[in-house]
């Protein structure tokens, strides 16, 4: 009984438990009105469709848990996109990928070193680095096309027991629960909690931060090279759903945007279910059109229990004086 | 501090160096546009880039109301998608009185920014999330509602205004709009008691909540003139490019906020000015008026734009901690 209610507690304020329930009920619905439900092979392209959602919403997860905000994935993906397919084929197709994850992870150095050292506002320095490298990969590719890689798709898409997305899924958030017992993991907290504290404990925060955007940074590159995969070409227009998908895969994996608080996993589970939205919704009969504003309506959802979860907690944390985590309370 | 004369006659310095820097680059693109194009400088390019520029200083009038707030506001497009839309399915489906059908699509658009402004400051959560799911739903909404029909045209008299074919002394009506827009942002921003109350809530909420200004109303307001800002926009650019088309938005909500960012304006800090956010958007749209004239990517002007924002970002940052203390603690944005 007890357990039960500590269940339900959970449900109301942990995020992370209330995306795993929520990306449930959307799969059920979708095995169930889809003809001949859910087959493997279905599952296997639903999953690496999601990929660079995901890679790219636990970018920006990372950066929103230190209480900053970055608007850069959507350029930065873009850019890797293009690049991917127009660029560096002579190169052996898995240094490829190491180049643009290193990309990725320069313009996320130089976003960190702008808001630590230039005390810039995240949200406008990553506003400039979001419309740049959109802009550099339409002076690289007008129109979609451009080759990519074989052996790189083929390693994503072949068909196996376990499919390589799912694979690769799971080391995500394995690499996430290791993560945030980490110094790096606990200080990103630590920082979204309350920086000053940190800083008085004798931790360089603006290290911190800056390894923490070009984290995220590296992150949007990866994401960048699973686009070009799952689409096997390069668009140059293909970032712009991206802006409204990490965050909207944030809000719904359940990370507050408060700081201090919030899941990689939840963030898996978010762009889970976003990407299982749009085809739910086709089974369901319901227009194509309706499908950004059942999003839209959903993300808001999202936010709106986030923050009422939050709320909640701190009003929790108040109470509680001896209240020593520093890591989310789910997950 | 700023009772010292000297320091106050800084302020002034500030306050009107700043907007002149950003114009007198401008111009100096603009003449510059020469290398580019033999069309360049002329009175006719002058006026199809002041009538430009109309669109992102009267997106600019809000964005910066929201931004000195902390806020920003990524429902533009979605808001101007929706008024356009509005004006322009009611006057030649319905065969509405455009007077009546430009109310009404201007009140929908305050309405989204107040429910906007509710949300963020009800739940207290950031406003460019609420703001960009908000933007989602109406571009949907939009969709269906002109679902199986070409997009609309304009009425004929609004295109006649907005579209730079009607003249008054040799002038296109556009640039008299911009006149009055750029007073009419002055006023509001720098003398009214709008402007105050959203400097003060700007730079510090707390002060605002201790000296008793209903501070969450003035920020649901700020909200509301954004969306109507973006409505008004939404108006005129349907006269100018004759149609409703969905995306109608898109291209001009980076300029937008850029031209504020330009200006000097500091997310959620409080300190910017209107003069200023005007003379970046005139420098912003001639950079893409002389980018257009020499057949280049489009794709250049985006850099630009990222590469303006981000020096225009640290001269500001610059100019502040040689003017004041830094503040010990960076405010939270958006």
């Amino acid at each position: 009984m007890t357990g039960l209610r500590r269940w339900l507690g959970r449900l109301s304020t942990g995020g992370t438990t209330r995306a795993a329930l929520f990306l449930l009920i959307v799969l059920v619905v979708w095995d169930q009105r889809q003809i001949g439900g859910l087959t493997v092979r279905l599952i296997e392209s639903y999953l690496v469709l999601a990929t660079p959602l995901i890679v790219a919403s636990i970018g920006v997860t990372l950066v929103i848990i230190t209480r900053e905000f970055d608007l850069s994935a959507a350029g930065v993906v873009t850019l890797v996109n293009v690049l991917m397919a127009t660029s560096l084929q002579s190169l052996n197709p898995w240094l490829m990928v190491v180049v643009f994850v290193l990309l990725g992870a320069g313009i996320g150095l130089v976003n960190g070193v702008l808001v630590v050292y230039g005390k810039l506002p995240g949200i406008a320095v990553t506003l400039a680095t979001l419309v740049i490298p959109q802009g550099l990969a339409l002076i690289r590719l007008k129109t979609p096309g451009g080759i990519v890689p074989r052996t790189l798709v083929d390693a994503l898409k072949t068909h196996a027991t376990v499919p390589r997305a799912l694979i690769l899924i799971l080391a995500l958030a394995a690499a996430w629960l290791v993560f945030r017992r980490t110094r790096l993991g606990m200080y990103m907290f630590a920082i979204g909690k309350d920086e000053e504290a940190l800083r008085l404990s004798g931790v360089s925060t603006r290290a911190v931060r800056i390894a923490i955007f070009s984290i995220a940074g590296a992150l949007y590159g990866f994401a960048g090279v699973l686009i070009a995969l799952t689409t096997e070409t390069g668009d140059a227009n293909i970032g712009n759903a991206y802006l409204l998908s990490t965050f909207a895969a944030v809000a719904v994996g359940g990370t507050a945007f408060v700081g201090g608080t919030g899941s990689a996993i939840g963030s898996i589970f978010g762009a889970l279910t976003l990407v299982a939205i749009p085809k739910v919704l086709f089974v369901l009969g319901i227009s194509n059109w309706m499908v950004q504003v059942v999003t839209g309506i959903i993300i808001l959802i999202a936010v709106l229990l986030g923050a009422i979860a939050a709320r909640r907690a701190k009003d929790r944390e108040m109470l509680s004086a001896h209240y020593a985590d520093v890591g989310d309370d789910s997950a | 501090m700023q009772g010292d004369p000297s320091a106050r006659s800084a302020v002034a310095l500030r306050h009107f160096a700043r907007p002149l820097l950003i114009f007198g680059i401008a111009c100096l693109v603009f003449v510059g546009g020469r290398i580019v194009s033999d069309a360049l400088p002329s009175w006719r390019a002058a006026q199809s880039l002041l009538t430009l520029s109309l669109f992102v200083a009267v997106l600019a009038l809000g964005q910066g109301l929201v931004m000195l707030t902390g806020g920003l506001d990524l429902s533009v497009p979605g808001v101007i998608a929706l008024s356009a839309t509005m004006t322009a399915l009611t006057t030649d489906e319905y065969g509405w009185n455009m007077g009546v059908a430009i109310v009404l699509a201007l009140l929908s658009a305050a309405g989204v920014g107040l429910f906007n402004g509710l949300i963020v400051v009800k739940f207290d959560v950031p406003a460019f999330i609420v703001t960009l799911a908000v933007n989602g739903i109406l571009v949907g909404l939009t969709v269906g509602w002109t679902f199986g029909r070409e997009s609309p045209p304009a009425p004929e008299s609004l295109f006649t205004v907005f579209s730079g074919s009607g003249k008054l002394g040799g002038v296109s009506l556009p640039v008299f709009f911009l006149i009055a827009a750029v007073i009419f942002g002055y006023v509001l921003q720098m003398k009214s008691r709008v402007g105050r109350e959203t400097y003060l809530v700007g730079s510090s909420p707390t002060a605002a909540r201790i000296a008793g200004r209903p501070v969450d109303w003035i920020l649901v307001g700020v909200y509301g003139i954004c969306g109507l800002g973006a409505g008004v926009a939404g108006v005129m650019l349907l006269g100018f490019s004759a149609n409703a088309q969905l995306d109608l938005g898109t291209e001009w909500l980076i300029p937008s906020i850029s031209a504020v960012l330009v200006g000097g304006t500091i997310i959620g800090s409080g300190r910017g000015d209107w003069l200023s956010t005007v003379a970046a958007a005139l420098l912003l749209t001639t950079i893409t008026v002389v980018i257009g004239a020499t057949g280049f990517s489009q794709g250049w002007k985006s850099v630009l734009y990222g590469a303006v924002v981000i020096v225009a970002l640290l001269s500001t940052r610059l100019s502040m901690s040689a003017f004041r203390r830094r503040r010990s603690q960076p405010a939270r944005t958006a």
